[in-house]
């Protein structure tokens, strides 16, 4: 029993060491510019001071309301869109000089070392259609990363993508073909296939899913499950459907207007909720189930303007559960339980209900 | 208590294209109950959103209905006295001919699933709904297709007062806040799922005595969909109206219908009630759809989905015998790739097109 325990604490350990990338107070603001001189009226907070980390091999979900900032999180930390404030830690193979387990800062590197870790860190996106170019066979689609990054060498190259192609699920006489000749389901897995092309480390998946039929959604989900385990993957999964996140997730993070609401491990997170959006979130999703009866909360009104959040916390004017101080405080991230944060100054004592 | 509203005879929808002629909808039957709510369910390209447009006359080119009927059960109000009961067969009506004008948008209101191109921007949400209350209630005459001349004739049937006054009371009815001020918006001030409650404000001014709602949430985020959908219901239950709800989410038509029908590449392949249908599955198809979803809240470590294998099939080149049978886990070689199934009672209001239930 002692040993047993004993194990588990160690693995523990080793799981809090083994973060693969952390991000801290990131933030991504839009310039809000009027007028002929194009002066900056504003600022969209697309991404507002967030917090949280991915360890190695497992999938953290980030799931939120549209405008919610998960999408703009997710490219931020690959500086698609470069991030206005914070810190973006990622444990880099290709930089790791002598020791294995630097942590490097994206936002600081240099142009060349951006190109290196950008080989570890790929992305899936949403839509198949347009994601993909019409012009270039889906040889040329998966290659091109290769290509970019000079390891384009003919022979050897159509070797790896044939494999690739295999793998997800395509056949090798799919490869002098284009785009549209496919469906969206085929499309999706031309788009995990140039995803992998680098053996990266880590996938950011853009609502990889959202686009796809039912029975094309199971089977593209078992997938990225399969792929994560031969290839050891982490995944960042940002996706708006709660039972999807819920599904493919070791740990959840919810956003709201800019903001990571809560973050915990799925279980944990679906069943014992600790912030109130996350509880009326859940209790909106409907259920495959008639006999399945819930009480659903209502949030009034609609998601806050990012351009023009509220005070306090964001969340207040929508809360069923709000004081004079949600409106006047902003809420700390913390963690209240072991590995569970909330953004919430009403968390202790609150009693909310999961699935 | 039930009693037939439209009554779908053997459709067939058929698009004639440059590489040959897809079935979009074949021999489909069903019957939607008045204020009761049908849900239809399948996955992209099953004839679902079809089968809509065929009941209100708007199959687009080149597609056209090319078998069965479509029977309306009209019910016309004389002064609130009278009843008068009709019979009409829509299919038969010139789809630009006044008949099917005055019951598109008027008897049957029709919500589609992108609020934003469904609604013109350059008019404000109160033209919107004024819009179809002067012209399925009021104007006797009308110009199809220019808006303007639209717009002109409905301030003529009623006055603008009056139609604004209407606007008001159908936005505050939906639920949009400050709807005195809401009813001079443009739609691209509104939000989404705002759009969507202008959209259902205008399918509903004229109390219709079904609506089709075809993906009516699909584009919206949870919470503003859970409140779609109570307006819908809280609507339904007033006026006793019927719903064609037409979705490929399971987790809403669990809350919405009363009876559902699963289609596939055109056909339905299965019909019952809903408890029935999402406890007690009969299809292959059915069973394998309803398996392929994400459960909230039942969650095992490392579970996989339970997919259906390959894809749908190419609409110019359909398989043999029963269409589902190149995917089917259940395939029986020599029947199901010869035989096509028919529409089989397995149980009172419980049908089904498989030949695992019938005597071949």
């Amino acid at each position: 029993m002692a040993a047993e325990s004993q194990t588990q604490s160690a693995q523990t350990q080793t799981n809090s060491d083994n973060i693969l990338l952390e991000v801290k107070g990131l933030k991504k603001y839009f310039p809000i510019q009027k007028g002929l001189l194009r002066k900056t009226v504003g600022y969209v907070k697309a991404v507002d001071d967030v917090n949280f980390y991915v360890r190695e091999g497992e999938t953290l979900g980030v799931v939120g309301e549209s405008g919610c900032g998960k999408s703009t999180a997710g490219r931020s930390i690959i500086r698609l869109y470069e991030p206005t404030a914070g810190q973006v830690f990622f444990r880099s193979r290709g930089l790791a000089s002598n020791g294995e387990n630097k942590m490097v800062n994206l936002l600081e590197l240099s142009p060349e070392d951006m190109k290196t870790v950008r080989k570890e860190i790929s992305m899936v996106f949403q839509d198949p259609v347009n994601s993909l170019n019409p012009r270039m066979t889906v040889s040329d689609i998966v290659a091109e990363p290769l290509t970019i990054h000079g390891l384009n060498t003919g022979a050897e190259t159509e070797a790896i993508i044939v494999r690739l192609l295999e793998r997800v699920g395509l056949r090798p006489d799919h490869l002098r073909r284009y785009p549209h000749e496919f469906s969206g389901g085929q499309r999706q897995r031309i788009g995990i296939a140039r995803a992998l092309s680098l053996n990266p480390q880590l996938v950011i998946c853009d609502e990889p899913v959202s686009a796809l039929d039912v029975s094309i959604q199971a089977q593209t989900l078992n997938l990225l499950q399969d792929l994560q385990q031969d290839f050891n993957l982490s995944y960042i999964f940002v996706a708006h459907d709660l039972s999807v996140v819920q599904h493919i997730s070791d740990r959840v993070a919810v956003m709201y207007v800019g903001k990571v609401a809560e973050m915990a491990s799925a279980e944990e997170l679906y069943s014992h909720p600790l912030h109130p959006y996350t509880e009326a979130l859940l209790s909106s999703v409907p259920v495959a189930d008639p006999l399945y009866k819930s009480e659903r909360i209502v949030m009034q009104g609609e998601v806050a303007d990012p351009s023009n959040p509220p005070s306090g916390c964001y969340f207040h004017p929508r809360c069923r559960y709000a004081q004079e101080v949600c409106k006047i405080k902003t809420p700390e991230f913390r963690e209240l339980k072991p590995d569970h944060f909330v953004a919430c100054h009403r968390a202790e004592e609150l009693q909310l209900e999961g699935i | 208590m039930n009693e037939p509203l439209i009554e779908v005879k053997d459709l067939r929808v058929e698009f004639d294209v440059r590489d040959g002629i897809v079935k979009a909808v074949d021999g489909l039957n069903l019957t939607i109950q008045r204020g009761k709510t049908l849900g239809v369910i399948g996955e992209s390209g099953c004839g679902k959103s079809m089968t809509a447009r065929a009941i209100l006359n708007m199959i687009p080119k080149p597609g056209k209905i090319t078998q069965g009927k479509i029977i309306y059960h009209r019910r016309m109000q004389n002064n609130g006295q009278s009843q008068l009961d009709d019979i009409v067969e829509l299919t038969e009506l010139d789809p630009d001919g006044k008949v099917i004008r005055e019951i598109r948008g008027g008897e049957i209101g029709m919500i589609f699933q992108e609020p934003m191109s469904s609604l013109t921007p350059v008019y404000t949400a109160g033209i919107h709904i004024n819009e179809a209350v002067a012209l399925h209630h009021l104007t006797p005459v009308r110009k199809v297709g220019d808006q303007i001349a639209e717009q002109v004739l409905a301030h003529r049937a009623v006055t603008k007062g009056e139609a604004r006054e209407i606007a008001i009371e159908m936005l505050r009815r939906v639920g949009i806040p400050k709807p005195t001020q809401r009813v001079d918006s443009y739609p691209h001030q509104l939000s989404g799922g705002q759009r969507q409650r202008v959209m259902i404000a205008i399918a509903l001014s004229c109390e219709p005595a079904m609506l089709i709602a075809d993906e009516p949430t699909t584009a919206l985020d949870v919470s503003i969909e859970a409140q779609i959908l109570d307006i819908m219901r809280e609507l339904q239950e007033s006026v006793n109206m019927a719903i064609l709800f037409i979705t490929h989410n399971l987790g809403v038509i669990a809350s919405m219908a009363d009876e559902i029908v699963v289609m596939y590449m055109g056909k339905a392949v299965e019909q019952a009630k809903l408890v029935e249908l999402f406890k007690n599955p009969k299809h292959p198809y059915t069973q394998a759809l309803l398996r392929s979803i994400p459960q909230l809240g039942k969650k095992e470590k490392g579970q996989r989905l339970a997919s259906i294998s390959g894809m749908t099939p190419d609409p110019f080149n359909l398989p043999t015998g029963c269409v589902f049978h190149p995917r089917c886990p259940m395939f029986m070689p020599g029947k199901c790739d010869k035989i096509v199934p028919s529409w089989t009672k397995v149980d009172e209001e419980h049908w089904v097109s498989c030949l695992l239930y019938e005597e071949v």
